[in-house]
């Protein structure tokens, strides 16, 4: 007999793993279909669902208004320049940590991420207490300064999105090439020229993806430019009136589908942009050391000092603003506000925790398995299952949660006994950030060494031994990072959930927005307040724990 | 056990990795896959091993077809490059981890996991985790963890490639003696030809995916049956056929002419200008002394019909007294130390 017959093709499945792995992969796309792709069609159709059928009536009905161009020049006006300053200022920042010898980095560096532990719209509320009408800065001076608009968009925007910014190009910075920038400095270049020819370029791929990312927040966040927008409306704003104001799905629909666009296109191109990075750092490379230089590091001291004031007094002042009787009436110090005696009170902020936990629980699952399937299965699903899992990422928290009501707000709906529950907002929130969070883990996955599962399998384990005895242990530490990430995320979102809360299941970021809107800001204030305490607690706790286990490389802020 | 790996093809994609590999081993030896980066050993390892599914062939193990038995079933032990310990283990769960797999008693598991400690002399590190020892000790676990199963073939996948030469050195007798010992077919992979020649009882060299040669070390070295085995394992001279040097009838191709012919340097003689066994003259251009023995290399002046510039490598026992760069000299060769390359 020939031996060099082609293996018959019907009988390779004796092994039933290849088969078994082919299934979970299809099972791990069902949520992602369900709760990613599905409300999506959905918003897209009810975008085009007119009272006399199907038709583009909603979106001739929108575009054509004076009032959707304006919206649309407002939104990329304050996110171009938002991106712009962002960029710039963080850049600066992020080197002043890496590449100088200034003092205090650890603190700096800190300081510069307090507004991810905060409700997106922390900022914009410290603007409003510091600088509105009735705030500190018109109280002491007697002037008449209004903070409202344009200007106060852009800057809480800008502290908003700094520490995302920052933390690229903190990543991108660390990692250098000495022997370049001695080569350079041998040649005889300066240090600014060598800026330009060495450091520069080395960061090119992070200066992409920072203004994407930049972009794609301000671009969809809602909470700044509702409470300091004032008459300056932009299309996340305008979205939320239609719907909750309005009632008008039609079109809340519509201006969802035409802020999608962008969006996807800065995800798409940044996704792209990294798969053409390459490693910059090849076995050779030897790292960076930073020489002291007075001038260089004073300046740029000064100059993060001066970030960091911002941020800080951001925040402080809300800290502040929580302690005081009446801002700014009386300003003598009071717990009331922490009494909550408003609507609901402390309610809020347990559903948000519960919320968190049970984010937290389902994300790590959701994308830890997606990540290990996508990483280690190697089933035809591999792709779809890719795109599939990052496809959230280019969906704006608002567009998905509109996508829930009309999508599962339907008696005959598989899904309806969710809806209303906290549960379906926790889902919400988990798909909302499940590129991230995916993100995460694969990468982490990626560096657990392919040997480790053909070893086990050599030695006669099959996959699912190999993920109890090898895989999860290498793992655990990552997936607590991750579930710190989905926990902290639903802390502080405010864009996915807004549409989905009733009374009953009011989260504590949308309480700020309400009570901020009602002008109540001392309550609103507190709820803030509390909000950072939760997030920076479990953020000590998990830093604890993962420390004990002697796992410091581990990073849990992102 | 006897393995037979029956004309295996595997391609990626348009690169055929494996292209017709039939080699046959036999129940307890040692053999190499010998060849540059990129020829196909690694892959045919991995196919062995059932890491990696072939197109078409079989391999069959003491007559049974292993083709569609997934890895974890063909009880076959795998050494990897980076040793690929388990990092979250101690090595003694390490060792265990097959055992485990099999659903050994505890008992014997213990048993055992002591019994391969001490064959590789590591019981005193049972208790410690893999980042706590060197690489040869890791590489030594990992060679007792392959061993522990009773695996029916050993796999070695460049075993030695990332340890440093003293450990190499030392880990190539130990391999071997416990291999002898154990008396356990196994198969190394390595691109180190001194690495092949020392250990192996059999040689395979590879090259684009096909076996160029198999054979014991001594053959592919005393006969080379093409000039890339000649000039992969050992140095070799290779020069044209028509310079009228003797080479061996024996093998040739009925109506044909040798070509290409392959000379060791240890088998040039440099005698005298006028010695009567004269059958070139060359001129001497560099003269390396390396103590026992000397390296000559000589431009051949004189080179019968052609007139290219053919220069050969030689060596001599002891210190080349006498020897220096221009002068001439006059090489001699036994016709039965000549290998024919290529034929036309």
């Amino acid at each position: 007999m020939n031996g060099s017959a082609p293996l018959p093709r019907g009988r390779r499945p004796r092994d039933l793993e290849p088969l078994f792995k082919v299934l979970v992969a299809a099972a791990i796309a069902v949520p992602l279909l369900v709760f990613v792709l599905y409300p999506l069609v959905h918003i897209l159709g009810r975008s085009f669902q007119t009272p006399d059928g199907l038709g583009l009536a909603n979106y001739a009905a929108v575009m054509g208004t004076q009032r959707f161009m304006r919206l649309v020049y407002n939104s990329f006006e304050v996110t171009v320049v938002t991106t712009v300053i962002t960029v710039v200022l963080a850049y600066g920042f992020a080197y002043a940590v890496q590449r100088t010898c200034m003092p205090l980095k650890n603190l700096f560096r800190l300081i510069a991420l307090i507004p991810l532990f905060a409700p997106s719209l922390v900022q914009a509320q410290g603007l409003v207490l510091m600088l509105g009408r009735n705030g500190l800065v018109n109280r002491t001076l007697g002037t008449d300064f209004s903070i409202y608009g344009y200007w106060g968009i852009v800057i809480s925007s800008v502290l908003y999105v700094f520490p995302y910014a920052f933390l690229i190009f903190s990543a991108s910075l660390a990692l250098a090439d000495n022997r370049l920038y001695e080569s350079s400095r041998i040649l005889g270049a300066g240090p600014l020229r060598t800026f330009w020819t060495v450091t520069l370029p080395s960061t090119r791929f992070a200066l992409i993806a920072s203004t994407f990312v930049v972009f794609t927040l301000v671009i969809t966040d809602f909470g700044n430019p509702m409470v300091v927008g004032g008459d300056y409306s932009v299309l996340a704003t305008e979205v939320y009136n239609q719907v909750i104001g309005q009632a008008n799905f039609e079109l809340g629909t519509v201006i969802g589908m035409v802020l999608l666009a962008p969006v996807a296109v800065a995800v798409a191109f940044e996704k792209w942009i990294n798969r053409r990075s390459h490693a910059q750092i090849s076995e050779g490379s030897q790292p960076l050391s930073v020489r002291p230089n007075p001038l260089r590091d004073r300046v740029f001291t000064a100059y993060s000092a001066l970030i960091c004031l911002a941020i800080l007094s951001v925040v402080g002042i809300v800290i502040f603003a929580s302690f005081t009787h009446l801002w700014p009436y009386r300003m003598e110090f009071s717990l009331r506000h922490y009494r909550f005696d408003v609507q609901g009170g402390i309610q809020p902020l347990w559903n948000s925790i519960t919320i968190g936990l049970m984010a937290a629980g389902v994300g790590v699952v959701a994308a830890g398995l997606a990540a290990y399937v996508t990483e280690k299965f190697r089933t035809v699903l591999d792709s779809p299952l890719y795109f599939l899992c990052i496809v959230p990422a280019a969906v704006p928290g608002m567009v998905l949660g509109l996508g829930y009501i009309l999508a599962f707000n339907a008696p005959g709906n598989p899904i309806y006994p969710l809806y209303g529950t906290l549960f379906l907002i926790a889902i919400c929130n988990v798909y909302y950030y499940h590129a991230q969070g995916f993100l995460i883990a694969s990468t982490s996955m990626k560096q657990i060494s392919h040997t480790f599962d053909e070893a086990s399998s050599t030695l006669g384990a099959t996959f699912l031994r190999t993920m109890r005895k090898v895989t999860l242990p290498l793992m655990w530490p990552t997936l607590v990072g991750v579930a710190v990430f989905f926990f902290m995320r639903s802390m502080v979102t405010l864009s996915a959930v807004i549409f989905l809360i009733t009374p009953s299941t009011q989260v504590a970021a949308v309480s700020v927005l309400f009570l901020e809107d009602r002008g109540a800001v001392n309550q609103a204030a507190a709820f803030s307040v509390c909000i950072m305490a939760v997030v920076v607690a479990v953020l000590i706790v998990a830093r604890l724990v993962l420390n004990f286990f002697g796992h410091r490389h581990i990073s849990l802020i992102r | 056990m006897t393995l037979d790996i029956q004309n295996v093809t595997k391609r990626f994609g348009e690169l055929k990795a494996l292209d017709d590999v039939s080699i046959s081993i036999a129940n307890g030896s040692l053999v190499c896959f010998l060849g540059p980066s990129g020829c196909g050993k690694t892959t045919l390892l991995r196919v062995v091993a059932g890491l990696e599914l072939h197109d078409q062939g079989k391999l069959v193990l003491d007559g049974q077809d292993l083709s569609l038995v997934p890895a974890r079933n063909r009880n076959f032990g795998v050494v990897f490059q980076s040793y690929s310990l388990f990092p979250n283990m101690t090595i003694a769960a390490n060792v265990a981890y097959g055992l485990e797999c099999r659903n050994w008693p505890r008992k014997e598991i213990a048993l055992r996991v002591e019994e391969m400690l001490s064959l590789v002399h590591l019981n005193d590190q049972a208790r410690k985790y893999p980042h706590q020892l060197s690489g040869g000790q890791q590489q030594r676990i990992a060679l007792a963890r392959a061993l522990a199963p009773k695996p029916a073939v050993l796999l070695l996948d460049e075993p030695l490639s990332a340890l440093d030469a003293k450990v190499r050195e030392e880990l190539r007798v130990e391999i071997r003696m416990l291999q002898q010992r154990l008396g356990i077919t196994t198969i190394m992979v390595t691109h180190d030809q001194e690495e092949a020649l020392t250990m192996a009882d059999n040689v395979v060299v590879m090259r684009d995916g096909r076996v160029m040669q198999s054979g014991t070390p001594m053959e592919l070295y005393r006969r080379p049956s093409n000039r890339f085995v000649a000039e992969f394992i050992g140095w070799m001279n290779i020069v044209p056929a028509d310079m009228g040097l003797p080479f061996p009838e024996n093998g040739r191709p009925a109506g044909s002419h040798p070509l290409v012919l392959g000379i060791r340097p240890e088998d040039i003689q440099l005698l005298a200008e006028q010695d009567a066994l004269c059958l070139l003259q060359a001129t001497v251009d560099q003269v390396t002394r390396l103590g026992n023995l000397t390296r000559v290399r000589l431009r051949i002046s004189e080179n019968g019909a052609s007139s290219r510039e053919v220069r050969i490598m030689a060596e001599i026992q002891g210190m080349g007294e006498g020897l220096e760069v221009g002068m001439n000299r006059c090489i001699s060769v036994a016709g039965e130390s000549v290998r024919v390359l290529e034929w036309r």
